[in-house]
């Protein structure tokens, strides 16, 4: 059994994972037979308790997601109208049982591709290579009349979601930094005939220079190693060391603490990462935690499925209990990609 | 860390003006003239950088911008993109968006030509409007405009140039014969034809 200690009273926690992470023969035989680097799989077993389980995530990830779309109300009056339209090419849909406007495509043609139809080019849907994404937007429930920032926005699945939600009132501030990802969102958001949302080319971070304390919403959907996107691209076995994993879990922080400016007293930021590493998550809000008395967790409502809880312990760190009120979405239990979210009040 | 700042920022200006400003810009194109009417309490935000672009802002969003402003910093686009415009013929290319909304709301402004599903397809891929595709004509249409192109379904696909001076003239031409040349359609960003599309109808 490990020692636990308080993260807060360690310094160095790259080397406090280091040190730790086990480098036994089913480590060795799991990572050869997959394709991930050890210190992935040495990870998961923390994470989930068992080499069981951890066959159950490494075999999800082996499987590949179906597409899903999310039916744009802000163009479509009648959703049904756009089944049947996509139906009459070819594709067989099942609404997600989620979330009403959203369905599964549970069987496609080659040709059109979907995000080739006439349908995608007007407007009509958005095309998901998971449905987790369409998670994060709910779970903020933007209202008509908010102010939202959606601080790394591109392509824009979630800001054309957020508006949809808001039925094109109230106003969003969508930041991306990528010249060519930006184009991307433009282009989503004037396809989807978004029109409450002003478009930013910038470092999100700098938003608090200019609307500090504005947003009573924000989302924070943050760069990070996609570790919940294996199935999709799995490159990502072998693509992050966990030399990077560190320098992207002080970006992460950086990010959150900035993001957490433009926020007015009373607001929520959502944080989320399509990462199911713990460093990208659990870990990041427990240093922002650390640093600032003017946040607390919050308890998830309106969660569309029920998440899978953060963790309170890493390798002998204990993280503040709150943070166990932070969700997460794992492959093998949810059947989607794998992602975090966290929502952060901010109480002064 | 330090934070990324955008080195273009510098290189572009946006201002809030009035519909009457666009008015005079654009030579009273009619999309404006019907614009103005039925959003009289938007403010037109024109950005000037490679391309001059124009806006409708509502109060909300002026809001948040001008604090961008005020922080010599500039917005990437915002509110209803009203389209691009030019010093010469045509004034203001409109996007597809601001077509779509001026289609909804005030339909007996709305000057276009309807496509059947065999010319839909070729006028996606970038290709002019022949008059064997034309089911319909919404007047006036003068040689040189810019008008809608819509589908059968009712839907805006894109904007075109008409070669034609009225509807009627349509009926006389051969069916090869080109109605409207196409300036942009729906398609266009995922032919990956950005740039050139862009510089074609540079100011
Ligand atoms: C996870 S993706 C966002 C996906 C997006 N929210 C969606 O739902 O379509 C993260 C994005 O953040 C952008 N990004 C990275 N660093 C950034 C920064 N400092 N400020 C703003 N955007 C940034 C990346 O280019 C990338 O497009």
């Amino acid at each position: 059994m490990f020692r636990t200690i308080d993260i807060s009273e360690v310094e160095d926690i790259k080397s406090w994972i280091r040190e730790r992470l086990r480098k036994s023969e089913e480590v060795k035989v799991l990572a050869s037979k997959y394709g991930y680097r050890e210190y992935m799989i040495a990870r998961y077993y923390e994470m989930l308790g068992s080499w069981d389980e951890v066959k159950e995530l490494l075999n999800a990830f082996e499987r590949r997601l179906k597409h899903s779309i999310r039916c744009n109300t802000l163009k479509v009056k009648d959703c049904r109208h756009l089944v049947e339209r996509l139906e009459k090419l070819g594709f067989k849909l099942k609404e997600v049982d989620f979330w009403n406007l959203a369905y599964e495509v549970v069987d496609e043609v080659r040709s059109p591709t979907l995000g080739s139809t006439h349908e995608f080019l007007l407007g009509m849907y958005y095309l998901y290579r998971g449905k987790a994404s369409l998670i994060p937007p709910l779970i903020l429930n933007p209202q008509q009349n908010d102010k939202v920032a959606d601080l790394a926005a591109a392509p824009g699945g979630k800001t054309t979601h957020l508006a949809q939600l808001m039925n094109n009132k109230g106003v969003i501030l969508a930041t991306e930094v990528g010249r060519e990802r930006m184009r991307a969102l433009r282009n989503n958001i004037e396809r989807m005939g978004v029109r409450n949302t002003v478009l930013m080319r910038v470092d999100g971070r700098a938003v608090k220079y200019f609307l500090k304390g504005y947003f009573n919403k924000v989302l924070l959907d943050a760069p990070c190693t996609g570790e919940g996107l294996i199935m999709i691209d799995p490159e990502r076995k072998i693509k992050t060391s966990f030399e990077d994993l560190m320098k992207w879990h002080e970006s992460q922080v950086d990010f959150l603490n900035s993001a957490i400016e433009t926020l007015n007293v009373g607001g929520y930021i959502l944080y989320t990462t399509c990462s199911i590493a713990p460093e990208e998550n659990e870990l990041v809000i427990a240093k922002i935690l650390a640093k600032r008395d003017d946040v607390q967790v919050s308890t998830l409502t309106n969660t569309p499925i029920e998440l899978s809880q953060g963790f309170t312990e890493y390798f002998g760190l204990n993280l503040p209990k709150d943070v166990s009120r932070c969700g997460r979405i794992y492959p093998h239990i949810h059947e989607m990609e794998g992602f975090f979210l966290c929502l952060l009040e901010k109480i002064k | 860390m330090s934070i990324r700042e955008d080195k273009v920022a510098k290189e572009i200006k946006c201002y809030f003006t009035t519909y009457d400003e666009l008015l005079k810009k654009t030579f009273n194109a009619l999309e404006i003239l019907v614009a103005s009417e039925v959003l009289p309490k938007h403010t037109v935000m024109i950005c000037e950088g490679e391309f001059v672009e124009a806006y409708l802002i509502n109060e909300e969003l002026k809001h948040v911008i001008e604090a961008i402003l005020a922080n010599n910093r500039f917005p990437y686009s915002a509110g209803i993109y009203v389209g691009r415009l030019r010093k010469s013929k045509p004034y203001i290319i409109p996007s597809v968006d601001f077509l779509t909304l001026i289609y909804e709301l005030k339909r007996e402004y709305f000057k276009a030509v309807k496509i059947r599903d065999e010319g839909l397809k070729p006028f996606l891929y970038g290709k002019d409007v022949l008059k064997a595709s034309v089911t319909e004509c919404f007047p006036p249409l003068n040689n040189g405009d810019v008008i809608g192109v819509i589908g059968n379904d009712g839907y805006v696909y894109g904007v075109a140039l008409s070669k034609v001076s009225d509807c009627n003239e349509v009926l006389k031409l051969n069916p090869n014969d080109v109605v409207a040349t196409n300036v942009f359609d729906v398609g266009w960003f995922l032919r990956g034809e950005t740039r050139v599309k862009e510089k074609k109808f540079k100011v």
